[in-house]
C-alpha cells in the first residue's frame, strides 16, 4: 500500500509523457500566390533612349549619342618650360660679405622670358586654373643668401607672385652645396604673355635679386662661388586663354561608347528607317574645318562593323566670347543623316555598342582672322552629338536580350517544403513578336548549375491583319516545373543568366509598333507545400 | 494565410479540456481533509476529429483522408478546445472537529480555444488553391491560448453536519507563463482565379502575444502576473428521491496582466498582395524574393506594436444536482459554462454505482461544449485511506481514435487524513 503514491506518480509521468510530441505536426496545402508581375516594355528592349508616339500612333525611339568631345586642354597644350638664373662670382681680391649686403642685380631690372609653345599658338594671356612653378635654387657661398623672385606677368588679386627664399649656405668643411626646392600653386595667377612692353606673345617677365640672408655673419666670398635658380613652370591648364591658338591640324581617332543597345546580344535588326543628326559644336574662340571620317558601327557581342558611308566636311565658326563666368555661344553646324543620304539605317541596324570616328580639324583655317583674340575656357570643347530618331518600323530576327542577375535563395527556407508544382508566367502579349526565353542558373563561380525548364518557352506573337498590325493580344502560359532537381539548384545558385530571343511576326517583312501595344507578364507559383513538420 | 495557420496550429496543437472541470474543492467534497494529486487532459471539437488531433497531440503527418473526415462535419461555426491540468491540492484543519478546513494548491494550467469557419479550415488545412476565384470568409475566427501556474490558498466552512450547507472559497496568484489571443474580425480572403492577386480585407484584426523572446516561453519566465478566485458551495437536502445535493461552483475568476513585452499586431487594411511589381521581370534576383516573403507581407498587413494587456481567464460556471437513489446508485446531472473561451453550454448525466464500498463506477452523458454528444466512464477504487480515480469523459476518442470528436483523460490520487 505504500507503494500506492510511487505508482500514482509513475502513472502521472506516463500520462504527461503520453502527450510529449513523438515528431512534429505537418500537412500538405495547394498554395498559389502571385510572384511578380509587370509589363515589358520598349524600354526594356532599347534602354537609355526615349519611346515618342507619332502622329499616326506609331512609336520611335530617340537618343542621343555623343560622338566626339575634343576637350580645350588638346587644343592648347601648355607644356611645362623651366626658366633658370645663374651666377658665378669672378674677381681678383676675396671681398667680404656682410648680413643683407646684395649679391647680385641682374643686368636689367626686368628680364623677359619666352614661353615656348607648340603649334604655332601665341598667347596672350591666360588665366591658370591649374598649376605650379616648382623651383630648385642652390647656393655656393658659405653664407646663407636670399632670393627674392618677383614674376612681374603673374598677378591675383592685384598682387604680383612676389616669393623670398633664404637658401642655406654651403658647407665650407664637407662642401655640400646649400640648395631650396619646392613648388608654388599658380592657380588662379592671371598670366600676362605680352611681356614688359605688352608687345609680344608667348613671354613672360620677373625681377630676381640675391642678398646676403641677414641672419648671416660675416664672411668671405670666393673665386667661382656663385648659385642657381630654376624655375619650372608645370603642369598648367588655362581656365581661359586668349592670343592666337596658330593654324594647327588636329587630328583624332578615337572610339565612344554607345549605350542604346547595350542589353542586345545578339540578332539581326532590320529597320525600315532611321533619321540622325550630327550636331557639331564648336565652345572653342577659334573657327574650325573639321571633317569627320571613318565613322564606324562597331558590334563587338555579334562582332560586326559598318562604316557609314558619309564623310562629313564642314566649316564650324568661332563661338562667342560672353566673358568670364557666362557660358560662351557655341557656333554649330549640323549634317542630316537618312535613307536617302546615308546607310544609317544598316548602320544603327548593326545594333552597335561602340563608335568610332577620325576627326581631322584645321584650325584658323582663314589664318588669325581675330586679331590674336581666339579664346577658349576651360571645360569647352570641339564636339559632335548624333540625335538619333529610329521609328520602331522593323523585322528582328532572333534579336536576344541576355542578362546575368544575382540570385541567392538559399535563404529562402520555403522552398524545402515545396513537394511539386510549378511556377507559371502568364504572357498577354500585343507586341508583334515572339519572345523565346531561357535561363541558366550558375553558381558562385558562375559555373552552370542547370537550366530552368521552361516549357512551353515561347510567348507567342499575336496575328496580324493586313495592314500588319496586332488584332488582339495573345496570351501563353509557361510552365516551369519545380521538381526537387530544381529546388536544389535554385538553392545552390548564386546567378541567373537569362536570354530573351525575339522575333517579330510575317518576317521579313518590317512590323510598326504602335503604342497600345503591351505584354503584361505574371509570374505566380503554384504549389504542394507542407505547413510544419520542420524540414 | 500562413499567420492564421499558425494561430490555429498553436491552438490546435495544445487542445485540452477540463474532464473533470477543474475542481479543486470536489477533492474536499469527495474525502474531506486529504491530499490530492490530480492530472487532466480533454480535447474536444464540434468539428475537428481526433484523427487531427492526435497528429497535433503526438506528431506526425495529416494525411488527406484525415483532414477530409473532418471537413465533412465542418458547419458554418466550429468550435475546438481544451485544457490540461497538473494540479496538487491539500484540505486540511488546525484543530480536530474544527468547522473551517483551510486549503493550499499548486496548479499547472494550458488551455486552449478557437472558434473558426469552414473557411478557416480549409485555409489552413488545403491552402488557397480551391479558392482561386473565390473569397474566403475568415470572419470572426477568434483563438485563445493561455499557460499559467498558480498557487492557491483557501478555505471550507463545513461544520460536519450532513444537512448543512458548505461554502468554500480560495484566492489564487497565477504566473502567466503564455498567452496568445487573436481574432480576425471582419476578414476575407481573396484569391484571383489567376493568381494574379490575393486581397486580404481585414477589419478589427488583432493577435497579441506574450514576450516571443528566446527562452521568454519557458517555465520558468514570468510573463504576466495576475489573481483568480474559486467560490463553491454545497446544498445538501433531502428528498423523496433521496439525499440531494446541489452544488454550485464558479472558478477561475480573475485575469492575468501580461508585462510590456507583449506584441499586439492589428490589421485594418484592405491589401492586394500582388507579389513584385517591376516594370522588368527580367531583374527577378534576390532581392525579388525578399519583397515576396512573409515577413513583407506582414508587414503590409498589420501594425505592431508593444504593450502591456490585461485579459480574463476562461471563468468557469459548475452547477450539478446530484441524488443518491439507493445505497447503489446515484445520478448527478449537471450544467456548465465556461465563459471568454468560445465554448457553448455544457450539460451532463453522470449514473454512479456504488458496486462495493472501496469500488465505484461512474458512466458520464453529456452534450456541448466544444464538442457534440460525449460518454465517459470512470473508476474510483479506495484501498484504506487511499482513493485513485482514473477515467474519461470523452471515451469515444480512445474507442474509434481517429472517426469520434473528443477525448479526454482524467487520473487522480487522493489520501484521506
Amino acid at each position: 500500500m505504500k507503494k500506492l503514491p510511487l505508482i500514482f506518480a509513475c502513472a502521472c509521468c506516463i500520462f504527461v509523457l503520453s502527450f510529449c510530441k513523438r515528431g512534429s505536426t505537418s500537412w500538405n496545402d495547394d498554395l498559389v500566390a502571385p510572384l511578380a508581375q509587370g509589363n515589358l516594355t520598349l524600354g526594356n528592349l532599347f534602354p537609355d533612349t526615349t519611346i515618342k508616339t507619332n502622329s499616326d500612333s506609331s512609336l520611335s525611339i530617340m537618343l542621343q549619342s555623343p560622338l566626339i568631345n575634343y576637350q580645350l586642354d588638346s587644343l592648347l597644350k601648355i607644356p611645362d618650360t623651366t626658366i633658370t638664373t645663374a651666377f658665378t662670382f669672378s674677381f681678383a681680391m676675396t671681398p667680404t660679405i656682410t648680413a643683407g649686403s646684395p649679391l647680385y642685380f641682374p643686368p636689367t631690372p626686368t628680364i623677359e622670358n619666352p614661353y615656348p609653345l607648340s603649334n604655332g599658338i601665341q598667347l596672350k594671356k591666360a588665366i591658370i586654373k591649374s598649376g605650379k612653378i616648382n623651383y630648385t635654387l642652390t647656393n655656393q657661398v658659405y653664407r646663407p643668401i636670399t632670393y627674392h623672385y618677383i614674376l612681374l606677368s603673374a598677378t591675383k588679386n592685384n598682387q604680383v607672385l612676389d616669393q623670398i627664399f633664404t637658401i642655406p649656405a654651403t658647407d665650407s668643411v664637407t662642401g655640400q652645396v646649400g640648395s631650396l626646392s619646392g613648388s608654388i600653386d599658380i592657380s588662379g595667377y592671371t598670366v600676362d604673355f605680352t611681356g614688359i612692353n605688352h608687345n609680344k606673345v608667348n613671354t613672360t617677365v620677373e625681377m630676381d635679386s640675391v642678398y646676403v640672408a641677414r641672419n648671416a655673419s660675416l664672411g668671405w666670398l670666393h673665386q667661382n662661388q656663385g648659385f642657381h635658380a630654376a624655375f619650372t613652370f608645370s603642369s598648367v591648364v588655362p581656365q581661359y586663354a586668349v592670343g592666337y591658338f596658330g593654324s594647327q591640324t588636329v587630328s583624332v581617332h578615337d572610339t565612344s561608347n554607345f549605350t542604346a543597345f547595350n542589353s542586345i546580344k545578339k540578332g539581326i535588326l532590320n529597320l525600315n528607317s532611321a533619321n540622325v543628326s550630327m550636331n557639331v559644336s564648336n565652345q572653342f574662340g577659334v573657327s574650325m574645318r573639321a571633317a569627320i571620317s571613318n565613322v564606324n558601327s562597331i558590334n563587338t557581342n555579334n562582332p560586326s562593323n559598318v562604316v557609314l558611308n558619309v564623310q562629313p566636311n564642314m566649316f564650324v565658326s568661332s563661338a562667342v566670347n560672353n566673358g568670364l563666368g557666362n557660358p560662351v555661344g557655341a557656333s554649330t553646324n549640323a549634317i542630316t543623316l537618312n535613307n536617302t543620304n546615308s546607310n544609317i539605317s544598316s548602320f544603327i541596324g548593326n545594333l552597335p555598342n561602340k563608335l568610332s570616328y577620325s576627326l581631322t580639324a584645321q584650325v584658323n583655317p582663314m589664318g588669325n582672322q581675330s586679331g590674336s583674340n581666339d579664346f577658349g575656357y576651360y571645360g569647352t570643347s570641339f564636339s559632335a552629338v548624333l540625335n538619333i530618331n529610329v521609328p520602331l518600323f522593323f523585322s528582328a530576327s532572333n534579336l536576344i536580350l541576355g542578362d546575368t542577375q544575382k540570385l541567392n535563395l538559399s535563404g529562402v527556407t520555403a522552398l524545402n517544403n515545396i513537394n511539386s508544382g510549378n511556377l507559371i508566367l502568364s504572357a498577354t502579349n500585343s507586341y508583334p513578336f515572339s519572345i523565346n526565353l531561357n535561363a541558366v542558373l550558375l553558381d558562385q563561380h558562375k559555373q552552370v548549375l542547370g537550366s530552368l525548364p521552361i516549357s512551353p518557352n515561347t510567348i507567342t506573337a499575336p496575328a496580324l491583319n493586313t495592314s500588319l498590325q496586332v488584332i488582339a493580344p495573345q496570351k501563353s502560359v509557361l510552365y516551369i516545373p519545380l521538381t526537387p532537381a530544381l529546388i536544389t539548384n535554385l538553392q545552390k545558385a548564386q546567378y541567373i543568366y537569362y536570354t530573351a530571343t525575339f522575333n517579330t511576326t510575317n518576317q521579313p517583312s518590317q512590323i510598326k509598333f504602335y503604342n497600345n501595344y503591351t505584354l503584361q507578364l505574371l509570374l505566380t507559383a503554384d504549389v504542394n507545400y507542407t505547413v510544419g513538420g520542420g524540414k | 494565410m500562413k499567420r492564421i495557420s499558425i494561430f490555429i496550429l498553436v491552438a490546435l496543437s495544445v487542445l485540452v479540456a477540463k474532464a473533470q472541470f477543474n475542481s479543486d474543492f470536489m477533492f474536499y467534497e469527495r474525502y474531506g481533509n486529504s491530499v490530492n494529486l490530480n492530472a487532466e487532459y480533454g480535447i474536444n471539437s464540434n468539428a475537428v476529429k481526433n484523427g487531427v488531433f492526435n497528429n497535433f497531440i503526438y506528431g506526425g503527418f495529416i494525411d488527406d483522408n484525415t483532414k477530409n473526415d473532418s471537413q465533412k462535419k465542418l458547419k458554418l461555426n466550429n468550435i475546438a478546445g481544451g485544457s490540461y491540468n497538473l494540479g496538487a491540492t491539500v484540505f486540511f484543519s488546525l484543530k480536530p472537529g474544527s468547522s473551517i478546513h483551510f486549503m493550499a494548491g499548486l496548479k499547472q494550467t494550458e488551455l486552449a480555444n478557437a472558434a473558426f469557419g469552414k473557411d478557416a479550415y480549409n485555409l489552413m488545412f488545403y491552402g488557397n488553391k480551391m479558392y482561386q476565384g473565390q473569397t474566403a470568409d475568415v470572419s470572426n475566427l477568434s483563438i485563445n491560448h493561455l499557460k499559467y501556474q498558480e498557487i492557491k490558498l483557501g478555505f471550507v466552512w463545513d461544520n460536519g453536519v450532513d444537512t448543512a450547507i458548505k461554502v468554500g472559497a480560495s484566492v489564487s496568484y497565477l504566473k502567466g507563463q503564455t498567452f496568445m489571443q487573436a481574432t480576425t474580425g471582419d476578414a476575407y480572403i481573396y484569391t484571383a482565379a489567376d493568381a494574379s492577386q490575393i486581397n486580404f480585407n481585414m477589419h478589427s484584426a488583432n493577435l497579441m502575444l506574450s514576450d516571443t523572446g528566446k527562452g521568454k516561453s519557458s517555465l520558468g519566465n514570468f510573463n504576466g502576473n495576475g489573481f483568480s478566485i474559486d467560490l463553491f458551495a454545497n446544498l445538501p437536502y433531502t428528498s423523496p428521491l433521496g439525499k440531494s445535493k446541489l452544488f454550485v461552483y464558479i472558478s477561475n475568476l480573475g485575469a492575468i496582466k501580461w508585462n510590456s513585452q507583449t506584441v499586439h499586431y492589428t490589421a485594418d487594411t484592405n491589401y492586394a498582395f500582388r507579389g513584385v511589381v517591376s516594370n522588368n521581370l527580367f531583374q527577378i534576383n534576390s532581392q525579388t524574393a525578399q519583397n515576396i516573403s512573409k515577413d513583407s507581407l506582414v508587414q503590409h498587413l498589420t501594425k505592431n506594436g508593444k504593450q502591456s494587456f490585461m485579459n480574463n481567464l476562461p471563468m468557469t460556471l459548475l452547477i450539478f444536482h446530484n441524488v443518491r437513489f439507493t445505497k447503489l446508485f446515484g445520478l448527478t446531472l449537471g450544467f456548465r459554462e465556461l465563459f471568454y473561451a468560445n465554448y457553448k453550454p455544457y450539460f451532463y448525466a453522470e449514473g454512479q454505482f456504488f458496486i462495493t464500498p472501496s469500488f465505484t463506477a461512474t458512466a458520464h452523458l453529456g452534450y456541448g461544449g466544444y464538442g457534440q454528444l460525449s460518454g465517459g466512464l470512470n473508476l474510483q477504487y479506495q484501498i484504506k485511506k487511499y482513493f485513485i480515480r482514473l477515467g474519461s469523459n470523452a471515451i469515444q476518442g480512445y474507442v474509434l481514435p481517429k472517426q469520434s470528436l473528443g477525448q479526454g483523460l482524467f487520473l487522480s490520487l487522493s489520501k484521506k487524513f
